[in-house]
């Protein structure tokens, strides 16, 4: 997260230094450049979300499977 | 042959269609470009869901229209009583529009087809809720391509609610200068330094901004890039999250108690609304506006008896107030509004056009004036005469309310001031009056020095 808004930041100094002009080509290009951007940024933040959630159901079941085990053994020992 | 139809002059952008009306009757023509999507439209289902969750104007096909030029087809919209524009609205009604419009983007995806724009102008309240009236706002989605109207959307609706909830509510005036929606650069400008550390604000508005501003001069070859489905869900819902977390500040919504009028006890208040319902029930309006309504107290003497009702007030927070109790209580025949009666909406647009002046969108059948006129007598110095001319210009009915300089609330008014109106007497404004209506009855409220009028326009 630190990382991802970083390289916001740094996008944010890269647009500042622009020099400010009145939009009279195309005012639609900046604009579709930058929903591009944001796009790719927040759907990224979404797979990254999906993958974590996953990644942190696996860890868990993992975990708790291996508990289960460890009392199972430990209940046939006693 | 001379057409006889009116192209509505709001509806010129878009090649899809156009409005007109037609002995009275607002029609809506389809043109053969827009086939494939309107056919989408109905044939995916996305219309009925639509319309059955009042979020898009129903329509009925017209029999035997006129086809002009490269027709399709003609549909009839429903009819909405008051056309209002956004800088009309207070804080939450343009945040509801938003909040629509992204609820509609998300729902027309899923039945794969996009909004193809994203107008405040679109929206307009029915119902007490806001609704899209242009049916032909939705194209058939083309995976990977971006939202075309996502700079208009952040124009229309996101700059201006993030202006008036973190500098001030009058902001929403903006829109009344900027057709297309607040210029993102200005509001970056605008916008206090602590709205770059709020990450939705700092990407949809100021990085937006700077983007197009950088581009400006540069040509970008759109088919080169594209964006996901996915990606673009995850961008409208950053865009709801982001509106949904705006609010007023509290400062703003700190309301102080707006009928603790001391000129009225409960006996001479209750009198007054019992001489309002009297004088409704002789006028028989279907439509009233009520001026200076404030929170909207007098003017539900008329929307709770089903009659459509604008509630105008210059105090943003007094619509605000008043629009929050509309959707609390689910009402659906009034509509709280801003409105500087001493400066009215203009016709404003191309050629000046395009959104209609306040008495373009009259007359009202009854209007309601209610302690009023003394403010703009005395405050903005509006001859008796003049008053009564423009309210002749407005209305078929006139329920009025007299009050003398001599009463308490005028004396506030003069006291800062010398006394420049030797002709602010019930005298005259009965003379005046009589130039442009005809007085039915006059009642005097008990226990105060005030008089209620219904007047007729001659």
């Amino acid at each position: 997260m630190t990382l991802l808004f970083k390289v916001f930041f740094l996008l944010l100094l890269f647009f500042l230094t622009a020099k400010s002009a009145y939009a009279y080509l195309d005012p639609g290009s900046g604009s579709f450049i930058i929903q591009i951007v944001i796009g790719a940024f927040l759907g990224g933040l979404v797979t990254t979300k999906i993958y974590y959630r996953k990644i942190k159901t696996t860890v868990s079941n993992i975990l708790r499977k291996r508990q289960n085990n460890n009392h199972k053994n430990n209940g046939s020992k006693l | 042959m001379a057409a006889n139809y009116n192209t509505i002059p709001s509806s010129f952008r878009d090649p899809s269609g156009f409005m007109y009306s037609q002995h009275g009757t607002l029609y809506r023509q389809i043109n053969q470009v827009y086939q494939p999507h309107f056919e989408h439209l109905i044939k995916s289902g996305l219309y009925i869901e639509l319309a059955e969750n009042k979020l898009l104007i129903s329509h009925e096909e017209a029999r035997n229209p006129e086809k002009i030029g490269p027709w399709y087809k003609t549909i009839k919209p429903e009819v909405i009583p008051f056309i209002s524009y956004p800088y009309e609205w207070s804080f939450s009604q343009l945040q509801d529009a938003a909040i629509t419009t992204l609820k509609i983007q998300k729902l027309a995806l899923k039945f794969n087809m996009i909004l193809k724009d994203a107008s405040a102008y679109n929206i307009q309240f029915a119902n007490g809720r806001p609704t899209l009236i242009d049916t032909l706002s939705f194209e058939i989605y083309q995976p990977g391509r971006p939202w075309v109207a996502y700079r208009q959307f952040c124009q229309h609706f996101l700059a201006p609610l993030t202006l008036m909830s973190y500098q001030d509510a009058r902001l929403n005036q903006l829109s009344r200068t900027f057709i297309d929606g607040t210029p993102l650069d200005l509001a970056s400008s605008l916008l206090p330094y602590k709205t770059y550390l709020h990450p939705s604000l700092l990407i949809h508005l100021h990085l937006h901004a700077k983007s197009q501003q950088y581009y400006a001069n540069k040509t970008v070859k759109s088919s080169k890039y594209g964006l996901k489905q996915k990606s673009l869900i995850a961008l409208i819902n950053n865009l709801a999250a982001a509106i949904k977390k705006l609010k007023l500040k509290t400062r703003q919504t700190e309301w102080a108690e707006y009928y603790s009028d001391t000129n009225y006890n409960s006996e001479s208040f209750a009198h007054k609304q019992q001489a309002v319902s009297s004088f409704l029930n002789l006028a028989k309006p279907k439509l009233v506006w009520d001026l200076g309504a404030n929170t909207g107290r007098f003017s539900r003497l008329a929307s709770d008896q089903g009659i459509n009702t604008i509630a105008f007030d210059i105090d943003l927070l007094a619509v605000e107030k008043n629009y929050r109790q509309v959707v609390k209580n689910n009402e659906k025949n009034i509509l709280p509004l801003f409105l500087d009666l001493t400066n009215p909406s203009p016709n404003i647009g191309w050629a000046n056009q395009e959104r209609m002046s306040i008495i373009k969108r009259g007359p009202a059948d009854t209007i309601m004036a209610l302690a009023l006129i003394h403010h703009l007598i005395i405050s903005n110095n509006v001859p008796l005469q003049m008053l009564a001319s423009f309210f002749s210009k407005i209305c078929s009915y006139l329920i009025i309310e007299f009050v003398p300089k001599t009463d308490s609330n005028a004396q506030k008014l003069l006291a800062t001031r010398p006394d420049i109106f030797p002709n602010y007497t019930q005298a005259n404004f009965e003379k005046e009056f009589n130039a442009f209506f005809n007085i039915i009855d006059i009642k005097k409220i008990v226990k105060s020095q005030r008089s209620l009028y219904l007047m007729k326009r001659l």
